[in-house]
C-alpha cells in the first residue's frame, strides 16, 4: 500500500496554512472516509468527489479510500479541499503520476459535473501556496486574475477536474491570456471634496487627519454636512502601496463570494449602521470566520454616523484595534489575528434634539438627557481621537490659523496629492525608526530633546497641560498632530501656529 | 402486459446473476479452490458460493453487473449485508461441521459488458 500526497490551503483569517492531503487505498469494500478534523461541509466532500470523478471519466479504485488531511489538529472547513482530495484519490487509484501532484497546491470546490468552482479567499490561499515554495498552484479558471496577483509561482487555471488531471499528466495547456490590470481604477467614482460648500476649515482638519492617520470626531447639528465630509474622506487618501493593497484585496477576497478582478488600490470605507453588534464589528463565526467591519475598513476609513447611538459594547471593541492596528480574537476553535488599522471618523449631534449650542435654533433637551447622550462615548475612546471638530463653529475659530493656500475650495485630487506629499516627508523624516506615520510615533520619540519643539513653541501645550485641559496622552497626541501640520506645510519641525492649531483640533473649541 | 414486462426483466436479472456466479466458480476453481456449496439457503438468506481455500472455508458473495453506470458492483455490499453473510457462514459451519481451521467471507464482482470479456474482481477477507 502506498500513500499518495498533494497539497491544499486552510485559511485562518488571512493566514494560509499548507495542508497535506494524503490518500491510501486499502483492500476493503468500496467506500471513502475523510479524516483530520474536517467540518460538515468538508465531510460531505466525499459525495462530491465520487460523483465528480465519475462524471469526469475517472474510475476510482473499487476499494476503500482513506483521505487524510494533516496537520490534523488544525480545524479545516469549507469546500476548498475538494480539488486536492479528488486529485489525490485519482492518483491513489492508479491514474496519475505521484511526482507532479506532490509538488502542487490545489484550490477549489467541485460541482457534481466535475466543474471547479471558486471558494472564498483564493488570493490569500495562493499567497500561502507561494510561501510554501511548491512549484504550482491549480485554481478555478474563474479566479485566474485574482490568483495572478501573486507572482513567483506557476498559476494553473482549470475549469474542470478533468483539466486538472490532464495537466498533471502533461496533456493540458491552460489559457493564460487573461490580462491583469494592476492599477484597477475606482469601480464607482468616489465622491469629491469639491462638492462640499463652505466647510473649508473642516476639510483642512480632515486633510491633517489624512496625513497622520489621526482619528476624528465631528459634532454638529443635523444638516451641517458631517456625513458628506466623512464619506469623502477616502477620496483624499493616497493610493495604497503594494503591501497594503495586497492586504486590502486579500480581505475582499475572503469576504466576497465573487472573484476579485484586480488589486484594490483605493482605501476602503465602511459605514456600519448604529445597530451593529460587537461580533459584526470585530468579526464573527467560530469555525468559518467572517471578517468584521473594522478589518474590512483596514487601511481605509471606518465611519460611525450617529456615534452615540451605537451600543456601548460595539464601541468599546474599537479600543484595542485603535491602539494596536490589529485585532486578536480567541473563540472555541479559533485563534485569529486580523488587521484593523483604520482611520476612525465619528459623527454625532451635540444632543438628542441636535441643536445644543447652536446659534440658529435653540435646544429643547433636558440637561440630564444632554449629559447621558454625551456620556455614551466613553472617555478612553474619545481620548484616542486627535481631531475634534465642532462643525458649525469651525469657521470663525480656525480661519485665522490656516495657511493662505488652504483658503478656497479644492478638489479631492489636489488634496490627495498634498496628503501624499506630506506623507512622503513624514516617511523621510522617520526613516530609521519603526514608524511610518505621525499617528504611530511613540511618546518617547516626540518628547526626546532633539525632537521636541522649543519652549516658546511648546508654550500653548504646556499651558493647556497645567490647566488640566490636556492629559499626558493628550500632550503626545497634540504633538503628533502638530507634526502632521508641519509636514503638510513643508516645515522641518512644528511652528507655534502648528502647535496652536493642533491644540484647537484636540480640544475642539477654545 | 405490465406484469409480463416485469417478469421478463426479472428473468433477465436472474440469468445475469446465474451467469456471474458460474464465472465466479470457474475463477476460483482455476485458483485451485474446491467449491462445496452453491446457493446454500437458510431462513436468514442465501450464500452464493461456499468453497475451500486450503483448510479455510470461504463464503463468497457474487455481484454481477452489466455496466458501471451506477457504481462498481462491490459498492452494493453494505455493512448490513456483510453482517448477514457472517451470520450465515457461521450458521452453515454449525450445521455442516466441516473439517476446517478458519472461515471467512470474500466478494467477487463480475462485470459482464455485452461484447467484451467479463471482468472479475475478487476481494478477499471482507472486514
Amino acid at each position: 500500500m502506498t500513500a499518495f500526497k498533494t497539497f491544499a490551503v486552510a485559511l485562518n483569517g488571512l493566514d494560509g496554512h499548507l495542508i497535506e492531503v494524503e490518500a491510501a487505498v486499502t483492500s476493503q469494500l468500496p467506500g471513502m472516509v475523510i479524516i483530520g478534523l474536517p467540518d460538515t461541509a468538508l465531510s460531505e466532500a466525499k459525495q462530491r468527489i465520487k460523483v465528480a470523478c465519475h462524471h469526469s471519466g475517472i474510475k476510482l479504485a473499487p476499494r476503500f479510500i482513506t483521505l487524510n488531511l494533516s496537520p490534523a489538529e488544525l480545524p479545516k472547513n469549507g469546500s476548498g479541499f475538494d480539488l486536492a482530495m479528488a486529485v489525490v484519490a485519482t492518483a491513489a487509484s492508479g491514474h496519475l503520476n505521484h511526482k507532479s501532484i506532490s509538488r502542487a497546491v490545489h484550490i477549489g470546490e467541485l460541482g457534481l459535473d466535475g466543474q471547479v468552482r471558486r471558494t472564498r479567499g483564493v488570493l490569500p490561499a495562493v499567497l500561502a501556496a507561494k510561501k510554501s515554495g511548491l512549484s504550482a498552484v491549480l485554481v478555478p479558471s474563474s479566479c485566474l486574475a485574482e490568483a495572478q496577483l501573486v507572482k513567483g509561482i506557476q498559476i494553473v487555471p482549470v475549469a474542470t477536474l478533468g483539466e486538472a488531471v490532464a495537466w498533471h499528466r502533461g496533456d493540458f495547456a491552460p489559457h493564460l491570456q487573461q490580462i491583469v490590470e494592476h492599477n484597477t481604477p475606482r469601480t464607482e467614482a468616489e465622491e469629491d471634496m469639491s462638492d462640499v460648500v463652505g466647510n473649508e476649515e473642516a476639510i483642512y482638519a480632515l486633510t491633517v487627519a489624512a496625513v497622520g492617520a489621526h482619528h476624528v470626531s465631528m459634532i454638529g447639528p443635523p444638516g451641517t454636512g458631517k456625513s458628506m465630509l466623512a464619506r469623502r474622506l477616502p477620496s483624499i487618501l493616497p493610493d495604497l502601496d503594494d503591501k497594503d493593497a495586497v492586504e486590502v484585496t486579500s480581505l475582499a477576497s475572503v469576504s466576497s463570494s465573487k472573484a476579485i478582478a484586480g488589486l484594490i488600490r483605493r482605501p476602503p470605507i465602511q459605514s456600519p449602521h448604529h445597530s451593529i453588534t460587537p461580533a459584526a464589528m470585530v468579526g464573527s463565526g467560530s469555525r468559518r470566520f467572517a471578517p468584521g467591519v473594522i478589518s474590512l475598513a483596514s487601511r481605509g476609513v471606518l465611519f460611525l454616523d450617529e456615534a452615540p447611538e451605537f451600543r456601548t459594547a460595539a464601541l468599546e471593541t474599537l479600543r484595542q484595534p485603535l491602539e494596536d492596528g490589529s485585532i486578536s480574537l480567541r473563540r472555541a476553535n479559533l485563534h485569529i489575528e486580523m488587521p484593523a488599522k483604520f482611520l476612525l471618523i465619528m459623527a454625532s449631534n451635540p444632543c438628542p434634539c441636535g441643536f445644543a449650542g447652536s446659534m440658529k435654533k435653540s435646544c429643547t433637551c433636558r440637561g440630564s438627557d444632554l449629559v447621558r447622550y454625551r456620556n455614551r462615548l466613553s472617555g478612553p475612546l474619545l481620548d484616542r481621537v486627535d481631531v475634534h471638530l465642532d462643525i458649525e463653529r469651525v469657521a470663525q475659530i480656525w480661519r485665522p490659523l490656516m495657511a493662505d493656500d488652504e483658503k478656497g475650495v479644492q478638489g479631492s485630487a489636489a488634496i490627495r496629492a498634498r496628503v501624499a506629499g506630506a506623507r512622503q516627508r513624514t516617511k523621510k523624516r522617520l526613516r530609521g525608526t519603526p514608524w511610518s506615520s505621525n499617528g504611530e510615533v511613540a511618546g518617547s520619540w516626540l518628547r526626546h530633546p532633539s525632537n521636541i519643539p522649543n519652549p516658546a513653541v511648546m508654550a500653548p501645550i504646556d499651558n493647556a497641560f497645567s490647566k488640566a485641559q490636556l492629559s499626558m496622552r493628550g500632550v503626545d497626541r497634540t504633538l503628533r498632530v502638530a507634526w502632521s501640520l508641519a509636514d503638510l506645510e513643508h516645515l522641518p519641525r512644528p511652528s507655534k501656529t502648528n502647535v496652536l492649531m493642533a491644540l484647537k483640533l484636540r480640544i475642539g473649541e477654545s | 402486459m405490465q406484469a409480463n414486462l416485469q417478469q421478463r426483466k426479472n428473468s433477465r436479472k436472474l440469468k445475469l446473476g446465474r451467469l456471474g456466479e458460474d464465472l465466479a466458480v470457474k475463477h476460483i476453481e482455476a485458483a485451485g479452490w474446491k467449491v462445496v456449496e452453491r446457493n446454500w439457503r437458510h431462513p436468514l438468506g442465501e450464500l452464493d458460493i461456499i468453497a475451500l481455500d486450503g483448510r479455510t472455508a470461504v463464503a463468497i458473495e457474487v455481484k454481477t453487473r452489466s455496466s458501471e453506470d451506477y457504481g462498481t458492483p462491490l459498492e452494493a455490499i453494505t455493512q448490513e449485508k456483510l453482517q448477514r453473510l457472517r451470520k450465515l457462514v457461521l450458521e452453515w459451519n454449525h450445521r455442516t461441521k466441516p473439517n476446517v481451521l478458519a472461515i471467512r467471507v470474500d466478494a467477487i464482482a463480475v462485470l459482464v459488458r455485452p461484447g467484451t470479456n467479463p471482468v472479475i474482481d475478487h476481494l478477499k477477507a471482507l472486514s
